[in-house]
């Protein structure tokens, strides 16, 4: 496994005070947070950031890894904790609910604790089954329309014989039904985490995510398609093809359309009980006048036109 | 780390209208009842039915998965994530309205 540096994580000096690295890490949260943030890597830095935290807010975890650290590993340098690396050391448990949320290096340290803690801090009212785990997964808009199988690796920490624990990686095989949408939660029973002290596990949660689409914009069931029309489609109407996740379709242009007129082609969206819609929204495009011909057919327009966008502004003023 | 397995995993998918009892959605959510009635006492989560046979929507899992990691990550008090749930919601609304408009909302 690879050594974390915890310091470099929260932007801190290694000799900064406690406060320094609670600021250090509010700030972070505030720009990482993937609740507030659309950084494109935004879960994945405030999972180190937190894991940073975890250690270096905790004055006895701090102590055991500052005593590593000054053995001269350096950030992604190859490491094995050494035996008794934790001795005359105190800290208790792991991160509160974070397993599997932490890196192999996080479990290898301070994960061996939680077993303990977690055995003692049973949540009343409970049986004795797993906690349930939360992932997210990522699909494409023809998953949802047609259905698919997708294979998610999960990490889930385990404790071996002795005691210590590792994070072993599990590929699960999903089935996505058709129709899912955004937000949408899969329940996976049994595939959380077992309890520590042994039990039927937990079930696995994934929410689900679509990858932006090239074409289609996603409001719940309904899509959204950008379609560039010529003025004279718009003016004088038109049928055309437009593309929809089942293959393209023909459809007729109402004459006198404007740009940003919306039409619906009805249960082309996402299948459902009842189906979402396709809205076709169509874009003007003008052709450009560098070449003779088509500046001949602007100026044949501006002279036979009485056409003024602006004359409503006129009578304003 | 390599010894990974697959494991073919039946999925349920959680429509709209599944319903959950407090103590399964709170299990669901990663937290606790007391967790689960003090978002109701702030009026974050509005559950249907009676006590003491109250239900949750599936869809409200994501919400309090929301404000647990928002309370987290900047210890803060459960109104001032009542707070920041409300503008997230709002933004999203706008950004929805943009979307919609066709406006890049990158």
């Amino acid at each position: 496994m690879q050594f974390k540096d915890y310091y470099s994580a929260l932007g801190v000096a290694p000799d900064a005070s406690a406060d320094d690295i609670k600021r250090a890490r509010r700030k972070l949260a505030r720009k990482y947070h993937p609740d507030l943030s659309k950084e494109p890597n935004a879960a994945e830095r405030m999972k180190e950031i937190n894991e940073a935290y975890e250690v270096l807010g905790d004055a006895g975890k701090r102590a055991a890894y500052d005593k590593l650290r000054a053995g001269g590993f350096r950030q992604g340098e190859d490491f094995r904790p050494p035996p008794g690396w934790d001795e005359g050391f105190e800290f208790s448990g792991g991160a509160d609910g974070a397993g599997g949320e932490f890196s192999d290096f996080f479990e290898a340290l301070f994960g061996g604790l939680r077993r303990h803690a977690g055995a003692r801090g049973q949540r009343p009212g409970f049986t004795a089954r797993g906690d349930d785990h939360h992932a997210s997964m990522r699909i494409d808009l023809e998953d949802a329309f047609m259905g698919a199988r997708r294979q998610i690796t999960v990490q889930a920490p385990e404790w071996d014989e002795n005691g210590r624990v590792r994070l072993r990686e599990r590929v699960l095989d999903v089935a996505i039904p058709k129709g899912i949408r955004a937000g949408q939660l899969l329940r996976l029973p049994g595939q959380g985490q077992p309890p520590p002290g042994g039990g039927p596990p937990g079930d696995l949660y994934l929410e689900v995510h679509f990858r932006p689409h090239p074409l289609y914009r996603l409001d719940g069931a309904d899509l959204y398609l950008d379609l560039p029309v010529t003025p004279w489609e718009a003016a004088l109407g038109a049928a055309v093809r437009v593309p929809t996740p089942a293959g393209p379709v023909e459809m007729q242009i109402p004459a006198g359309s404007d740009n940003g007129r919306r039409l619906r082609l009805r249960g082309r969206g996402l299948p459902a009980s009842s189906p979402g819609d396709l809205y076709v929204v169509l874009r003007v495009v003008l052709p450009d006048a560098t070449n003779p011909k088509a500046r001949q057919i602007y100026e044949t327009m501006a002279r036979d036109l009485a056409f003024d966008p602006r004359k409503d502004l006129e009578k304003q003023t | 780390m390599s010894d990974a397995e697959t494991t073919r995993g039946a999925a349920v998918l959680l429509d709209e209208d599944e319903r959950l009892d407090l103590p399964q959605f709170a299990q669901a959510c990663g937290t606790t009842i007391a967790y689960v009635e003090e978002m109701i006492l702030e009026g974050m989560l509005v559950p249907g039915g009676e006590r003491p046979g109250i239900v949750f929507g599936a869809a409200e899992i994501t919400r309090v998965r929301r404000a647990l990691r928002l309370q987290r990550d900047f210890d803060a008090s459960l109104p001032s994530v009542a707070v920041m749930l409300d503008l997230l919601d709002e933004i999203e609304r706008l950004r929805m309205q943009l979307w919609r408009a066709g406006a890049e909302t990158g």
